[in-house]
């Protein structure tokens, strides 16, 4: 260990120094070193941190009456808050660039071949997080109750809304629904193991930076913005009721609900699993604490007629056939169905000899 | 009996990959640009038992690549983190053995990162002119 390794005072400063010259690092190294491509999911959960942060902060203004909501509205992008205006346009942007993000996540996943066979789960569960995006964003555009609100409440059949009706979109579809988003949220995450949930130090940094100077120079307008007709730009986060009609909308989202449930189901592999050949397995156990799936199981086995011991079995259903039990035995008695221990070393054999 | 240092090398390659990190178009191109590396699938790097490359080695074979998907990215939740565990202990056996660890490589990368198996591949070469060996 070198003197300079040890204990300094300055630790964090160190950590800030070296994050934000990171940056210059992650300039230098382009598309290298840290591929943003890489870190497009992060960068969604990133930006659900700063909505629930500005929904906060809004939460504490907003008032959820028919009469008050959009008073409330002017008076947070009043002078009378500090970064009202900002912390506004912040919330309503970053709704906007989630939708982004998560669409360019799905596409970069899907491009990968990530949604197939044992990642299908995350996939399922990633369509119904973006459902849940959209439809979170629109009713944020319903609660300034201005004339875009009326406009998309005209476009679900509803001309004018009771007290009672708005107070449960706003509580239940734009508090409680996120919640519900974290909990998918844990199940979109379970199946990877370590998931790079957070982006690096350096690229949130970059990343807040951009998104606060587009915050910065353009803010929501005043009070344009809440009469009908003078929309700022907002078609991301109401692409659905842009479309035009009701059926035009249903049947869109039904058709890309329906393809990108449908494709993990194409190009699916043959099932199949591992074997243990019982009579000469040792019952150590070692798959059993290898298998990331928990799919095998003890059984026993007869040896004689009165005589029996306990061998490792495989669960056929939960087998996700990736071999690591196969590899991880010492006796050599699993195999992989497909890719079989003789098979493999047979290949190997025939590409030494040419 | 000739030790384990004194065995011929071949100027042969061999792949092991993964069967989500390599697969398809991709594979396909690989093959044609690289005749004479040898590629080799299996259902995930963590069926890879190190025993069947240390045969390749014993054979004559110059280096082996272990291509597999990153950290955090596996299919099959840690299949390549044992990979990556079992090649460093396969590395350290070699070397005890007296083999260059060099010639057994682990790499992980994203199945769109493309140019990647390319310039490990390239690099291999150069470790095999760098050593002397002939085709």
């Amino acid at each position: 260990m070198s003197p300079s390794k040890s204990y300094s005072p300055f630790k964090p400063l160190n950590f800030l120094i070296n994050g934000t010259l990171g940056i210059f690092d992650v300039l230098k190294a382009g598309f290298e070193s840290v591929n943003i491509l890489n870190s497009l999911g992060s960068i969604t959960f990133l930006l659900l941190f700063i909505q629930i942060l500005t929904g906060f902060v809004l939460s504490f203004f907003y008032m959820p009456s028919l009469d008050q909501a959009q008073k409330s509205i002017m008076y947070i992008m009043s002078d009378k808050i500090p970064y009202g205006l900002f912390i506004r346009t912040l919330h309503r942007y970053a709704a906007d660039a989630m939708i982004l993000f998560a669409a360019a996540h799905m596409l970069r996943k899907l491009f990968a071949q990530r949604h197939t066979s044992t990642r299908s789960v995350g996939w399922f569960v990633g369509v119904a997080l973006l459902v849940f995006t959209v439809l979170i964003t629109i009713t944020g555009y319903i609660l300034p109750m201005d004339g875009r609100a009326s406009e998309i409440l005209k476009f679900f059949g509803r001309g004018q809304i009771t007290e009672v009706a708005l107070l449960v979109i706003y509580r239940a579809f734009h508090i409680g629904a996120p919640i519900l988003v974290f909990a998918l949220l844990v199940w979109h995450f379970a199946r990877i193991s370590r998931p790079p949930v957070i982006p690096t130090f350096a690229l949130s940094l970059i990343f807040l930076g951009v998104l606060a100077v587009i915050v910065g120079l353009f803010p929501i307008a005043g009070k344009t913005d809440l009469k009908a007709g003078k929309y700022v730009f907002d078609w991301i986060g109401l692409f659905t009721i842009r479309l035009g009609s009701p059926t035009i909308a249903a049947s869109a989202w039904g058709f890309l609900i329906a393809v990108l449930i449908a494709l993990p189901f194409f190009g699916r592999k043959i099932k199949t699993a591992a074997v243990v050949d019982p009579v000469r397995c040792s019952g150590c156990f070692t798959c059993i604490t290898l298998c990331p799936k928990n799919a095998i199981t003890q059984k026993k086995f007869n040896i004689s007629r009165n005589k029996t011991k306990d061998v490792a079995f495989v669960v056929r259903k939960k087998c996700q056939a990736c071999g690591i039990c196969v590899a991880g035995c010492l006796p050599q008695v699993i195999d992989l169905e497909g890719f079989e221990n003789k098979v493999i070393l047979e290949e190997v054999k025939g590409l030494c000899l040419q | 009996m000739p030790s384990i240092e004194d065995l011929p090398i071949k100027r042969k390659i061999i792949v092991f990959h993964c069967e989500s990190a390599l697969k398809g178009k991709d594979l396909e191109n690989h093959k044609d640009k690289f005749p004479e590396v040898g590629f080799v699938k299996l259902s995930c790097t963590g069926r890879l038992n190190p025993v069947v490359a240390f045969k390749a080695l014993v054979e004559g074979v110059g280096a082996i690549i272990i291509y597999g998907c990153p950290l955090n990215d596996c299919h099959n939740f840690d299949g390549n983190m044992f990979a990556k565990r079992r090649v460093f202990a396969a590395q350290s056996v070699a070397e005890a053995l007296g083999v260059d660890p060099e010639r057994l490589s682990y790499v992980q990368k994203d199945p769109l990162d493309y140019g990647v198996l390319t310039r490990e591949i390239s690099a291999m070469k150069r470790k095999l002119d760098s050593m002397g060996v002939e085709a």
